[in-house]
């Protein structure tokens, strides 16, 4: 079960991704999933940047993404590095994905 | 089966899914950038690499290396194959680890050089996409 700090972070994250053009979603445990990958391409892209080390030899649970999601929110607040291309090249191919996360599919 | 304003999704009971969307290159969730067209941006995104100069002087060099940026994430390590069918163009990225789609499928009609459909799959094998795509019929 996620907290309502956790889901204000998620949402920060999400709302930097698409510019505050992301309609109004319930943010769940899969919608925090998708948060994570679309962080995880973002950081590829922006290689060199230091946003989530990604846990070697497991499926990172709710518990270890939550965690991460925090820092990511924390740095988004406070300055960040993403390239605008790589921003907007993941919210083109997550954005169905996370509005159908927010409908619970 | 579930519907957004601009895409469908069918979901099957073995896990397979399919997205269809219509996208607006020039909407508020587009990847082109702004004062080129979305058949440019195609173009540059499957065609040229990071090792081509950029052969057209209106695609200002910024977008273009903005663009050739962003494969890291539209393609990453798939396979990129271009259909071609007057007025179709397709273009198909097939990956085995890149998310969220195995099948991401970009077409485009040559009438409406801002508009394109895309069509996701997960978890449906590429052979079936094969048949799929060739199942499609031109009006």
């Amino acid at each position: 079960m996620m907290t309502d700090s956790q889901k204000q972070d998620v949402k920060v994250i999400i709302e930097f991704m698409f510019d505050g053009h992301m309609p109004q979603m319930e943010i769940n445990e899969r919608v925090a999933e998708v948060a994570w990958e679309m962080m995880q391409q973002a950081k590829t892209c922006s290689n060199g940047m230091d946003f989530v080390p990604r846990p070697t030899g497991f499926k990172p649970g709710l518990a270890y993404i939550a965690i991460q999601l925090t820092q990511i929110a924390l740095r988004l607040r406070t300055g960040n590095g993403i390239y605008i291309s790589c921003k907007s090249a993941v919210a083109y191919k997550w954005s169905h994905e996370l509005q159908l996360a927010g409908m619970g599919m | 089966m579930a519907s957004l304003p601009d895409a469908l999704l069918v979901k099957y009971a073995d896990g397979a899914s399919v997205l269809v969307a219509l996208t607006n290159g020039r909407g508020s969730l587009s990847p082109v950038p702004p004062g080129i067209s979305a058949r440019e941006w195609a173009d540059v995104l499957f065609s040229r690499t990071p090792n081509d100069i950029n052969p057209n002087a209106v695609l200002a060099n910024n977008k273009w290396e903005e663009i050739i940026q962003s494969k890291a994430v539209m393609i990453g390590d798939g396979l990129v194959s271009v259909y071609r069918q007057t007025p179709i163009t397709l273009y198909r990225v097939r990956s085995e680890t890149l998310q969220p789609y195995s099948d991401d499928m970009i077409i485009f009609d040559d009438r409406k050089a801002d508009e394109f459909f895309r069509i996701g799959t997960k978890n449906l094998p590429h052979a079936l996409v094969d048949k799929i795509l060739a199942s499609i019929k031109i009006k």
